[in-house]
């Protein structure tokens, strides 16, 4: 829920709950200042009526619509009893409510119940017209509260939504942020803190890019010169087989650095998000153009490849991480395959499925995925080709299923 | 031919330099950006090697001023950075070639020769090695004027060899440069043998005689006597 909504909910809620109680409260006082007025009137007339007929000692007053002089065995109680009653109007054919007071007295010796009454017919409507304007009253208070929190509350808010806006659009390395003025403290302190977090975030990722960049040309560079000087070494004939063949193990191991180095910080560089331009790839072409280099390796283990690829495998993600995943996979499927075995490659709108024959794994395939645990230990491969293709599916977000089943080994990657 | 390896590391400068003035090439050596603009506007130059990352610049702005001068040298591009988006800028500045670090010294010098070839004779011309008569832009050999029959992978095999006759080839330079440095793959060693098997097969059929020696198991080398 958004802020400004909550707090015209509990604004309102408020507004309405006190609003009734006050309301209720209003016409109670009105109602019985009203009453009580009606009351004291009632009673002193009746008072009078009363004086008057004792000082004549006679009862002279004959009833009428407002008054009722009725006679009583005896005079029981001289208090005065106020009662709300209602009567039937036979003229306008309706009942109407009334007030009424009554006292019993002795007049010129006889006992009298004498009761004097009032119309409420006009305070009803008093009361009526009172509830119409307080409910309009209401009406209008909410409605303007609604209108002046809305405007007045987005108002306020507005370099907050600005900021929070600001930072949902924000890549590194991006157009850098517009931060907007505010006067409000708070908003004021929470952009200068996350101006400062960005700019700490910024330094830090040029610096680790700057660094696997580097780090890659600055190792790269002797080991080049290293290979360089050896091969150069292998030319002389006056070396002996055992020294050739030891400096031949330099060689490789020194090559097996050098592409250690350079996996590795693939890694750390996908994992960086270093590779942020994503565009539409077609996975399709890419294909298709990857498999013939491929093929010949195959063939070269008597590896049958078979393609099956529809148009439209359109995902969007850095071309060259596409590149390296579909790499990284044919080449997989290639090195984990026995002689005579075969590769289905099936690339479809939203899947690329790609089965290969292989001997029956040793261990939890989902091993595969983490960095150095290789399928065949006496390999001298790096063991880095699968986590490179999983951290190229996490960047893109792509999902990867990696099994084995009847013989065959299945990569299943959703788009 | 007169070659500039433009290249901060000495000691691999130095290496290329004595690898390729073996080769008959007379070459000269600049650390940084500033000297290697100086060089390029005074000398001509029939190929320049250059790193991308150098001490006071870009080797990708030498390349510029190398096409902006209009010269004719042949551009060879040595670096450690081997992102698609690097070898594209470098290539599309009119490099010829784009080499990452670490390279064969042979894959450099079949490199360099290939694009020699192209520059000089525009590719059409033949040249001959021992009985073979080779046609690079054909890409086809004849022995005593008889076609051979070779496969793409073979005869690029068969070229890689002539271009470095006479010297030791160990398995891997020989894998790298038939599948290219994409392939993490001990395996593709042994595919090598497949490939040099049938081309030897070949060449013993069609010359009498298999030029290709095995040197200690691990190696092979092309002579020429």
């Amino acid at each position: 829920m958004k802020l400004i909504n909550k707090t015209q909910r509990i604004y309102l809620t408020l507004v309405i709950v006190l609003l009734i109680v006050w309301s209720g409260v209003f016409l109670y006082a009105i109602s019985s200042a009203i009453q009580n007025n009606i009351d004291e009137t009632l009673q002193s007339e009746l008072q009078a009526a009363v004086d008057q007929a004792k000082r004549k000692n006679a009862m002279e007053i004959s009833s009428t619509q407002f008054l009722t002089v009725k006679a009583r065995p005896g005079v029981r109680d001289t208090t005065v009893k106020f009662r709300d009653t209602t009567m039937f109007n036979s003229v306008e054919q309706e009942t109407f409510p009334y007030r009424q007071v009554s006292t019993q007295a002795r007049i010129g010796g006889k006992a009298y119940q004498i009761t004097m009454r009032r119309s409420m017919v006009e305070y009803d409507d008093l009361f009526e017209t009172i509830l119409i304007m307080e409910i309009i009253f209401v009406a209008l208070l909410i409605g303007g509260l609604f209108l002046i929190n809305r405007t007045v509350l987005q108002q306020l808010w507005s370099p907050f939504y600005n900021t929070l806006q600001q930072l949902t659009g924000y890549e590194l390395e991006g157009k850098s942020i517009e931060w907007e003025e505010t006067e409000v403290d708070e908003f004021q302190r929470l952009n200068e803190v996350l101006k400062d977090m960005i700019a700490q975030i910024e330094t830090e990722y040029q610096t680790l890019k700057a660094f696997s960049e580097n780090a890659s040309h600055e190792i790269q560079t002797p080991i080049s010169s290293m290979l360089n000087r050896i091969e150069i070494m292998l030319q002389d004939e006056s070396l002996s087989e055992d020294q050739w063949q030891r400096l031949q193990q330099v060689e490789h191991a020194a090559r097996k650095l050098s592409r250690l180095n350079k996996a590795l910080l693939l890694l750390t560089k996908i994992e960086n998000r270093q590779y942020p331009q994503s565009k539409a790839v077609d996975l399709a072409d890419l294909m298709k153009n990857l498999v013939p280099e491929y093929r010949s390796l195959a063939e070269a283990k008597n590896i049958s490849m078979d393609l099956n690829i529809e148009s439209g495998a359109i995902v969007e993600m850095n071309p060259e991480l596409a590149e390296m995943m579909l790499r990284n996979l044919l080449s997989n499927a290639i090195k984990h395959n026995v002689n005579d075995g075969r590769i289905d490659i099936s690339l479809r709108s939203d899947s690329l499925a790609i089965v290969n024959t292989g001997p029956e794994p040793e261990d939890d395939l989902d091993e595969y995925f983490e960095r150095f645990k290789k399928q065949n230990t006496s390999s001298d491969s790096l063991g880095l080709g699968l986590p490179i293709v999983l951290a190229i599916t996490k960047d893109s977000n792509l999902t990867i299923n990696y099994y084995y089943k009847d013989g065959v080994y299945v990569v299943e990657l959703d788009y | 031919m007169k070659l500039l390896i433009i290249e901060d590391e000495s000691s691999l400068a130095e290496s290329l330099k004595e690898y390729l003035e073996e080769e008959g090439h007379v070459c000269e050596i600049v650390a940084d950006y500033g000297k290697a603009h100086q060089k390029i506007h005074v000398y001509d130059y029939d190929c320049v090697l250059v790193d991308i990352t150098l001490p006071g610049g870009s080797g990708l702005d030498l390349i510029d001023e190398l096409k902006k001068m209009h010269a004719e040298s042949g551009i060879i591009i040595i670096s450690a950075k081997d992102s698609l988006d690097d070898r594209i800028k470098g290539l599309e500045l009119g490099a010829d070639d784009y080499l990452t670090k670490p390279f064969y010294l042979s894959e450099l010098n079949a490199r360099l020769n290939a694009l020699m070839r192209r520059k000089q004779y525009k590719g059409d011309r033949k040249f001959m090695v021992g009985k073979l008569t080779v046609y690079p832009q054909k890409k086809e050999v004849e022995v005593e004027g008889k076609q051979m029959d070779l496969t793409a992978k073979e005869y690029d095999l068969l070229n890689y060899f002539i271009t470095n006759a006479n010297r030791v080839l160990t398995k891997e330079a020989i894998a790298e440069h038939v599948w290219g440095d994409h392939y993490d793959m001990v395996d593709s060693f042994d595919f090598i043998y497949v490939h040099i098997r049938n081309l030897r097969k070949k060449l013993q059929e069609k010359c009498g005689d298999d030029p290709i020696k095995t040197v200690y198991g691990m190696g092979y080398k092309f002579k020429t006597v």
